[in-house]
């Protein structure tokens, strides 16, 4: 069988386990560690290992009793084997065991139900001793100058060191943990961190990487690097236990070579050695708090231990009445300004709103904590006047000199002008210090007393409004028309004749009339004029070439009906007739001429 | 004779319209006196008395939110101050009125924009309707005198004063158009000590969020007994109509 043929019967057979056609083979659980004595700080790993002949899709969580032990993992890894043509997977869980305290303890049984059975493992029993142990650098470093003695305890410890252990109530504790070593070591993390029930905490500083310096302890150098610094507050007296800090961290090993080769190994290498995990322990340590002496504890103290100023100041000192004033009293210091209250105003005509308090906190370079607290009142004069705020003091208990102390302000004057303010008591619950004095202290007062109430004229509901809006396009239309009537007039002569045909006619016709009672020739010359120049101008055609053939040929073809073209063509004839042969003519005749003439040129206007 | 008619009925309209003016005002005036005397109970009566004559005076409806909120409504004085504030939209009492009385309600009003939004915002808020109706009718007059203009004298140069009026008409209009579909909104105000949103018109759908007395929400739309109403912060949720009231 040719080597490709092989790879095509082993992938065909793992798919086969995988997918559980393969006889399924029994489920064993097995426990085991990797050493069963071990030191106080040092870990042990167990490993749980679950074996099948198929894959199993779920595997839960097992149940096993570690109570006596700090617990880090499991990490998981799985694994396929064929042996003599039988597939077996693993999958590993691996603890990481750390002993809470010396003795002997037992890793309980593992119990793990998988497909409705119940797998059960061996509890393992495991020594842990309280004495030394010895570390695989150790060995090495004591040749490289890092470590001069074989115990890991004595290279690697964490301390835990108070400044000071005895102080008053409220009095600051500065508690330190510093990590000391001689080894190189890798995945330093916090394991345990105090509570550090019964004080009121503020820290000062957290490693986040190491920062070792060199120090001296004892007869050897270690480095010493600080993981953490803590500012700790007794919040009562008696003696406060600080619990112990643990930190884990891995210590890399050194193979022994086994031969010429292991001398070039790359895994010699501490990077890609193996490594031994360790667990160390600060010590707890108790820290004795005083009570703070009972005699002269002046009323105003509020708890407040160091050393504090303090310093007050108003602005503006001179106010109308009822308007803000902002007092601002500012306590600065060392000690634990938290557990002061910011201090109780009450002053006759000033109205005293609750302070708006502001905290800054300073640490300084002997790592006492300290800092300023603000406090800002506002201050409404409710009447005229001069006011004075009297000093405004803090007790405190200063723990150098052992007794209770006053820290007070100078006084300060204020002056207010202007009437007495009334109504200003407001609810005004939980409103800033600037949203009080921008409204000041109440709603304003009512409108006064008016003859007529009215509502504001709302311009879009007024007729005239929408008038506007429609008479502005039409005026815009007639505008334009007008201006086109005008450019007409003034550039088409046929036009502008058409439109002053009928104004010329009557004129002309009202001539007629009013020389009826003068000579025939002129009566009829006048109404001739009238007519012809009417059709004249309503078809744009020179008045002088008129006569009564062409009139009418041209009317016909303007569309001008038969009959008036008849009563035009009768009328013309008598016009002429009455030019050229007077005396003929009574005037009750020309009286119906000129009436029919008129009827004429209506039924012409109509018509063309 | 039908002219007579029309004569006498107008004459007793307006007759009866100066008199229940005449009565809104003296309600008010007593309104004025009692509240002096502190006795806001009586003044507030006095006050809503004139309100139901039909008068929508905005002194008649500040006067009454002063004396609703003596009387301990928050939220119903924010509603009576918001309508004072439609119809006379500058007023200092009742901006610092109003003003005062958000500051004292429970939930907070967001921040208003800062910088070039808040500029922006503060701009297009600050025109009344009626000087939007104004500016209006002046573009509409600048955009059709200077088309009738060009028209006329047939100058080249007004071409371009024609397309600043019908550019300065179509942004105007925009404007207001806009800012009337603003003003326009239903607007609410929780007059009740709390109100509970749901995701539903329903009691028993979900709870989204709770709301207390004098704050305002804008109404999406109704349905039965409920609005969906939406915070200026843009979250909204169903509520009773009980606890709300219209401004």
């Amino acid at each position: 069988m040719t080597f490709r043929g092989i790879r095509w019967v082993v992938a065909a057979f793992i798919l086969l386990a995988a997918s559980g056609i393969v006889d399924a083979q029994d489920i064993e659980v097995t426990s085991q560690v990797d050493r069963r004595q071990i030191a106080a700080n040092e870990a042990v790993k167990l490993t749980l290992t679950i074996t099948s002949a198929r894959q199993l899709v779920h595997v839960p969580a097992p149940q096993i009793d570690l109570s006596a032990f700090e617990v880090y993992g499991p990490s998981v890894s799985t694994h396929m084997q064929i042996v003599n043509r039988r597939t077996s997977f693993s999958r590993d869980l691996e603890y990481t065991l750390y002993a809470r305290k010396a003795g002997r303890h037992t890793i309980g049984a593992a119990a793990l139900e998988i497909d409705g059975k119940t797998y059960q493992t061996e509890p393992i029993r495991i020594d842990v001793s309280s004495g030394r142990r010895k570390s695989g650098q150790g060995n090495k470093a004591s040749g490289g100058g890092q470590g001069g003695g074989d115990d890991l305890s004595d290279n690697l410890f964490l301390r835990a060191r108070l400044d000071p252990d005895t102080v008053y109530v409220n009095e600051q504790v500065t508690a330190s943990f510093d990590l000391c070593y001689r080894y190189n070591l890798r995945d330093v993390g916090f394991s345990e961190i105090p509570t550090f029930s019964g004080f009121w905490t503020h820290e000062l500083f957290v490693a986040q990487r190491l920062d070792p310096q060199v120090e001296k302890i004892g007869d050897r150098q270690f480095h010493v690097a600080p993981l953490r610094r803590m500012a700790l507050f007794p919040a009562r007296d008696g003696t406060l236990q600080i619990d112990a800090m643990a930190v884990t961290c891995a210590i890399p090993q050194r193979r022994q070579r086994r031969s010429a080769f292991d001398a070039f190994s790359l895994f010699d290498d501490p990077l890609f050695g193996r490594t031994q995990s360790v667990m160390v322990r600060s010590l707890q340590l108790p820290v004795v708090a005083r009570p703070l002496p009972e005699a002269d504890r002046p009323p105003a103290f509020s708890g407040l231990v160091g050393q504090i100023e303090i310093q007050a100041s108003a602005e503006p000192r001179r106010v109308a009445t009822g308007d803000p004033v902002t007092l601002r009293v500012q306590v600065a210091g060392i000690g634990n300004l938290h557990s002061m209250k910011a201090p109780v105003l009450r002053i006759d005509g000033l109205k005293i709103y609750e302070p708006k308090g502001e905290m800054q906190q300073t640490v300084s370079e002997d790592g006492r904590l300290g800092g300023a607290a603000t406090y800002e009142y506002i201050v409404i004069p409710e009447r005229s006047g001069g006011f004075t705020i009297p000093p405004i003091e803090v007790a405190y208990f200063d723990p150098t000199r052992r007794q209770y102390r006053l820290a007070s302000t100078d006084q300060i004057a204020l002056l207010s002008e202007g009437e007495t303010v009334t109504n200003a008591s407001a609810a005004l619950h939980d409103m800033t210090r600037s949203e009080i004095a921008e409204l000041g202290s109440d709603i304003r007062h009512i409108k006064p007393d008016v003859s007529e109430l009215e509502a504001p004229r709302e311009i879009d509901r007024q007729v005239w409004f929408w008038a506007v809006q429609l008479l502005l396009p039409m005026g815009y239309v007639a505008l334009s028309l007008f201006r086109r009537h005008q450019e007409r007039l003034l550039g088409d002569v046929g036009y502008a004749r058409r439109r002053g045909a009928s104004d010329a006619a009557r004129r002309r016709l009202q001539e007629a009339a009013e020389a009826l009672d003068s000579t025939e020739p002129i009566f009829f010359a006048t109404l001739h004029t009238a007519l012809v120049s009417f059709i004249g101008d309503q078809i744009n055609e020179p008045t002088p070439g008129l006569d009564r053939v062409r009139c009418r040929s041209l009317l016909r073809a303007g569309g001008v009906v038969e009959p008036t073209l008849e009563r035009l063509d009768q009328l013309l004839e008598i016009c002429e007739e009455g030019r050229f042969s007077p005396g003929q003519t009574p005037q009750a005749k020309r009286r119906n001429v000129l009436a029919r003439s008129e009827a004429v040129i209506d039924e012409l206007r109509e018509a063309i | 004779m039908r002219w007579v008619r029309w004569c006498i009925v107008i004459f007793l309209g307006i007759a009866g319209s100066a008199e229940g003016q005449s009565a809104a005002a003296g309600l008010y005036v007593e309104g004025n006196q009692l509240y002096r005397a502190g006795d806001f109970s009586s003044a507030r009566l006095r006050y809503e008395a004139a309100v139901r004559t039909g008068i929508r005076d905005p002194r008649l409806f500040y006067n009454l939110a002063n004396a609703t909120y003596k009387t301990g409504e928050l939220g119903l004085a924010i509603v009576l101050y918001e309508r004072a504030l439609r119809l006379a939209p500058r007023d200092e009492d009742i901006l610092a009125n109003l003003r005062f009385l958000r500051r004292l309600k429970r939930d907070r009003d967001p921040e208003p924009a800062s910088g070039l939004g808040g500029f922006i915002e503060r701009v297009y808020l600050w025109p009344t309707s009626n000087e939007l109706a104004v500016g209006w009718l002046l573009s509409l007059l600048g955009l059709f005198g200077s088309a009738g203009w060009r028209r006329w004298r047939q100058m080249p140069v007004l071409h371009t004063a024609v397309a600043v009026g019908l550019l300065l008409c179509l942004s105007i209009g925009g404007f207001t158009l806009s800012r009337s579909q603003r003003d326009g909104r239903v607007e609410v105000v929780v007059t009740h000590a709390e109100g509970i949103a749901r995701s539903g018109p329903d009691a028993q759908q979900t709870e989204v969020f709770v709301i207390h007395e004098g704050t305002k929400l804008v109404v999406e739309r109704s349905e039965g007994d409920w609005y969906l109403a939406r915070l200026p912060s843009g979250l909204g949720g169903w509520l009773p109509a009980s606890v709300l009231t219209e401004i």
